[in-house]
């Protein structure tokens, strides 16, 4: 991008003519600006003025949205730019996709303009269409998709078949995301998974059902898994991860004794939210689940939901001891019994924030047993507690933490809007006279901003 | 680069209008620009950047020394980026594309070039032309013949409004 010796000249009349500055930028400048609009709006720029009438064809981004078939192929014709960095299809608007499905062609038309992308050397490629609830989930992609050389990003939004039989061959693939796309059998995401031998960047959303998701990789560093979001998930009846490198985990499903994780010895952070489904088996779900928490004992920040998950029984959690040693950040939503064994295994925790699920059958918050533990000794800086609703256990568990936290900081307890301001006063009297143990501690007390209730399920 | 003891670890850069500033090499190599004249011996004494004026390399400075400190976290420096970027006119914004052009930043070429996109995909011909610079050089005959031939992509717009 060299600059010429005219550029130089303007620059230097530049503080007297401000405006003119964009102008003298090289062609190459203004069509990586245009890569960043969508396809319809850099070829409008065209009617600024001769020198723009063209530039759009050099552009290497091809983003359409809700485009008709016309129009995507008028483009495909009309550039000039040899290759394609970026290609997104995406249809999102009902209007707009009753205008596409004139025709049975439809799905040869996808495939035509994949081919196109791929045989353009595409990197960055994305498929998204809101119609999942139709038959066009069910189309065909091509299989040169699957043995794309250039391919470093695809993603897949409600639409295409992963495809069983087919060799798959990405060898620059980071990142995949496949949001409601279906397999045709469940060894299709095994074998997807085995073509990707650098993939980083993992995120599957699971509509319709499978049977057996197998999500295995050695490469992938962050992995997501949301089987539960909202409206449309799908189940795993058996669930298998095995992903060594996975440095960040983001899970949200039913759980059930058949959810298995191999080792995750460089996980750093975690995100868990756990559902409930009718039929468990008690005390088989209590175990399998500890079993599950075991493998996340590298962790460094945990933010664990169970709150519609059914409790644990009591015998399988005392008899849990698995220290989590790396742990600094922790965000609990689940009944109090959890607290107390976190506190006991996480010598290390620096930043605590519990809500507490009530269940009416398990209130009663029993202290961890014998001495203080090691966190509260030496650790705890700072405990937010945003759900205290002034019932007579969560009194404990403040006295309690306050008391023995010795290096705490601050405490932050937030109460719901709907509490009377006698109820205010009665729950801040209270804590005022709790002895504390850290001299330096300050407690913040008010009412909870809506949002801290309003938890998008 | 900096293997050899005694090589200084902060450059001195001036602008167009003869702005001198600090910076420390480890944020300035940032500009492959820059980069290429620490490893090639130039940046012993003044850097001199001839296409970039005080204004702008103060900014451009703040933004080297600002995401050079943020660790390896992808979306920290977005977040950083956006940021940096919220406060930013669109005479300032043309600016630091033209810099981040001649100094050959790619991270901030990317984000600069996306914001001006944004901007300019919610205006008409006649905002992002007087903003540009762009002399409207088509006969009307022209015009027409242009937005005839896309008219798909003038569907809903009004292209009169000076907004």
């Amino acid at each position: 991008m060299a600059i010429t010796e005219r550029d130089r000249r303007s620059r230097q009349k530049q503080n007297t003519v401000p405006i003119d500055r964009l102008s003298d930028l090289p062609d190459s400048v203004l069509t990586h600006i245009l890569s960043f609009l969508p396809t319809k709006f850099s070829v409008r720029t065209s009617i600024l003025g001769q020198r723009w009438r063209f530039l759009w064809a050099y552009v290497p981004n091809l983003i359409f949205r809700n485009d008709s078939q016309k129009s995507i192929n008028r483009v495909l014709l009309l550039r000039k730019m040899q290759k394609v960095n970026t290609f997104c299809l995406s249809d999102d608007d009902d209007r707009y996709r009753y205008i596409n499905r004139e025709n049975g062609a439809q799905c040869k038309k996808y495939q035509i303009w994949i081919t196109f992308a791929v045989e353009r050397n595409v990197q960055i490629l994305h498929l998204c269409y809101s119609s999942w609830r139709d038959e066009d989930v069910l189309l065909g992609l091509p299989g040169c998709l699957f043995t794309c050389k250039t391919l470093v990003h695809l993603k897949l939004e409600s639409c295409g078949v992963i495809p069983v039989r087919v060799a798959v061959c990405f060898p620059r693939l980071k990142k995949l995301h496949l949001l409601y796309v279906q397999y045709e059998a469940d060894d299709a995401l095994p074998n997807l998974l085995s073509g990707c031998p650098v993939l980083e960047d993992l995120l599957i959303c699971l509509y319709p059902d499978m049977v057996y998701c197998n999500v295995s990789s050695t490469t992938v560093k962050s992995l997501v898994l949301d089987f539960i979001s909202v409206g449309c998930g799908g189940r795993a009846d058996r669930l298998d991860i095995n992903t060594p490198s996975v440095e960040y985990l983001q899970m949200s499903d039913y759980f059930t004794e058949h959810i298995k994780c191999g080792v995750l010895t460089s996980l750093t952070q975690a995100y868990i939210n756990f559902d409930s489904q009718p039929d468990y088996h008690h005390h088989l779900h209590s175990r399998s689940l500890l079993d599950f928490f075991d493998t996340l004992c590298n962790v460094e920040r945990l933010n664990l939901d169970f709150s519609y998950c059914p409790e644990i029984i009591n015998s399988v959690l005392s008899a849990w001891t698995t220290s989590f040693r790396n742990l600094t950040e922790l965000e609990l939503r689940c009944d109090c019994r959890l607290l107390s064994k976190f506190l006991e295994n996480a010598d290390n925790l620096e930043i605590l924030c519990f809500t507490e699920e009530p269940r009416e059958e398990i209130k009663s918050w029993k202290e961890p047993p014998q001495q203080v533990p090691a966190c509260l000794l030496s650790r705890l800086r700072i405990v937010k507690l945003p759900n205290i609703r002034g019932e007579k256990h969560e009194f404990k568990i403040i006295k309690y933490l306050l008391r023995n936290a010795q290096v705490l900081e601050r405490m932050e307890i937030s109460y719901p809007r709907s509490l009377s301001s006698n109820e205010e006063n009665n729950m801040l009297k209270k804590i005022s006279l709790f002895q504390r143990g850290s001299r330096a501690c300050k407690v913040a007390f008010g009412a909870a901003s809506p949002l801290v209730f309003c938890k998008v399920r | 680069m900096a293997a050899e003891t005694g090589t200084p670890t902060t450059l001195t850069l001036k602008s167009n209008d003869d702005e001198l500033f600090s910076v420390a090499e480890s944020a300035a190599i940032l500009s492959v620009t820059i980069r290429n004249m620490v490893e090639d011996g130039c940046a012993g004494g003044v850097i001199p950047l001839d296409n970039v004026d005080g204004k702008t390399l103060a900014s451009v400075i703040t933004y080297m020394n600002g995401i050079s400190a943020i660790p390896a976290d992808e979306e920290k420096k977005k977040s950083y980026r956006d940021k940096f970027l919220s406060d930013k006119d669109f005479e300032t914004l043309a600016d630091m594309v033209l810099a981040a052009n001649y100094l050959n930043m790619s991270c901030l070429m990317d984000a600069v070039s996306a914001k001006i996109a944004q901007v300019m995909e919610k205006k008409s011909v006649g905002w992002v032309r007087r903003k540009f610079g762009i002399e409207n050089d088509y006969t009307p005959e022209e015009e027409a013949a242009v937005k005839e031939e896309h008219k798909w992509t003038f569907e809903g717009v009004e292209t009169d409004d000076d907004n």
